[in-house]
């Protein structure tokens, strides 16, 4: 086989693996934070509200995490992310009303609530499997992390602000029905379910097509080489 | 205040938190992973039994918090630390007094101490009860009526995802999609019953 078919491959297996480890996220696979989707994203100033404050609150105790890996016990690492995620929450509190004044009256306690969202104490767990833990792949995992968590609170805050107050970033827009009760959990928890479902069709759908496309150019340069092999001989 | 005005408002406050307003069904707090994956009835109960004692132990610590802060100019700042202190104290009490003088217990509650005391759904109803400036009675019942509710919650959450592990359900929403749009369901049938309307 050649080597620059392979450096191919390898090339758009990399993008193909990035593409499906999005599937494989913790908020995908296991609903970390889902609840503050469901809850909040009833606007798209919602949505930046709280993925502004997922970002920071995520980052810093991520950080935290890999510091004290290995130098306590679990329940306390627990408690030690979480007061940190309560401080740095009350940071960006304040910066969020600072760009966003009257944003309080949307988000009501969920703001003070985010200091508790599940990938705080995920990552707290984490740093209990054995060996070294570095930062790098860590500061990966939570880029991805908080780009799906973003990218969702956008895909389900955009409709449900658009047909529940016919508004988009708080600016009136025309819209065809207005259906007050998509603003009511329960349409948080019928959507995310279809949007999850979604993402596993779409990340299955994109395996398959990377093992069948896989098989097909392996097929193909063994044949080639084949053939090439037989000329020689004859 | 009088003692029998304190526990009936100790448990219309109960009954209000595990029904009317129900942690999972209504506010969506305290849905993490441990409760959607839950292994069996048996650590659902443990689970729940845990939450309930630390919220009922924290209500006395958060209802003086709320009485000092109730007319303090930074009060939305204060708050946050404060409770997670009250919280923390009694997660470290419970997790050094059980491991000291109650081995047996401890080594049953060691792994699921930690995410039922930091619980979205704990935090959550001592938000409410601040906004609402309760009582001490009201703060204590809200907070028990919160875990009783949120017990039950976890395992009607735990029937319904072992129901539809057994239904014919479409590949890409087996396992959490369903589950969603399943709670979803049971949150509009839970909403309509209690007597809400759907806004207009």
């Amino acid at each position: 086989m050649r080597l620059s078919t392979i450096r191919k491959y390898r090339k758009n297996s990399k993008v193909r693996q990035g593409i499906l480890s999005v599937g494989r996220n913790p908020i995908i696979l296991l609903g970390v934070s889902l609840p503050f989707v469901i809850a909040t994203a009833t606007s798209l100033r919602n949505a930046a509200a709280m993925s502004l404050e997922y970002v920071v609150i995520n980052f810093v105790t991520a950080v935290l995490s890999v510091l004290i890996a290995g130098k306590a016990p679990f329940w306390v690492r627990a408690a030690i992310n979480v007061g940190a995620a309560t401080v740095v929450m009350m940071l960006t509190r304040a910066l969020i009303t600072w760009m966003m004044p009257d944003i309080s009256n949307y988000l009501g306690t969920y703001i003070y609530l985010m200091a508790l969202n599940g990938m705080v104490l995920l990552q707290s767990e984490e740093a209990v499997r054995p060996g070294p833990v570095k930062l790098w792949p860590v500061m990966k995992g939570v880029v991805i992390n908080v780009a799906v968590f973003a990218v969702m609170m956008l895909i389900v805050s955009l409709p449900r602000e658009y047909l529940g107050n016919g508004t988009l970033w708080g600016r009136a827009i025309p819209a065809p029905v207005k259906l007050s009760g998509v603003q009511l959990p329960f349409f948080g928890f019928i959507s995310v379910g279809f949007l999850l479902a979604f993402v596993r069709f779409t990340t299955k759908k994109i395996q398959a097509f990377g093992i069948v496309d896989g098989a097909r150019k392996a097929a193909n340069e063994r044949a080639r080489y084949t053939a090439i092999h037989v000329e020689i001989d004859e | 205040m009088p003692m029998e005005s304190g526990f009936s408002s100790f448990f219309l406050m109960a009954l209000t938190a595990l029904a009317v307003e129900n942690v999972i069904f209504f506010r969506v707090l305290g849905l993490n992973r441990q409760v959607l994956f839950l292994k069996s009835p048996k650590m659902g109960i443990l689970y729940g039994g845990m939450f309930t004692l630390v919220a009922l132990l924290s209500s006395l610590l958060v209802s003086l918090v709320n009485h000092l802060l109730r007319d303090s100019i930074y009060t939305s700042y204060l708050r946050a630390p404060a409770y997670f202190i009250c919280v923390a104290i009694v997660y470290v009490a419970i997790y050094l007094g059980t491991r000291a003088f109650l081995p047996a217990v401890f080594e049953h509650i060691r792994d699921i101490l930690p995410v039922s005391v930091f619980n979205t759904a704990l935090f959550g109803a001592f938000y409410v009860t601040a906004i609402n400036g309760f009582n001490i009675f009201q703060t204590t019942g809200y907070a028990f009526g919160a875990g009783v509710g949120y017990t039950l919650a976890v395992l009607v959450v735990y029937f319904a995802r072992k129901r539809l592990a057994i239904s014919p359900v479409p590949r890409s929403f087996r396992g959490l999609p369903v589950l969603l749009i399943y709670i979803g369901m049971l949150s509009l049938a839970l909403y309509g019953l209690i007597g809400h309307g759907l806004p207009t």
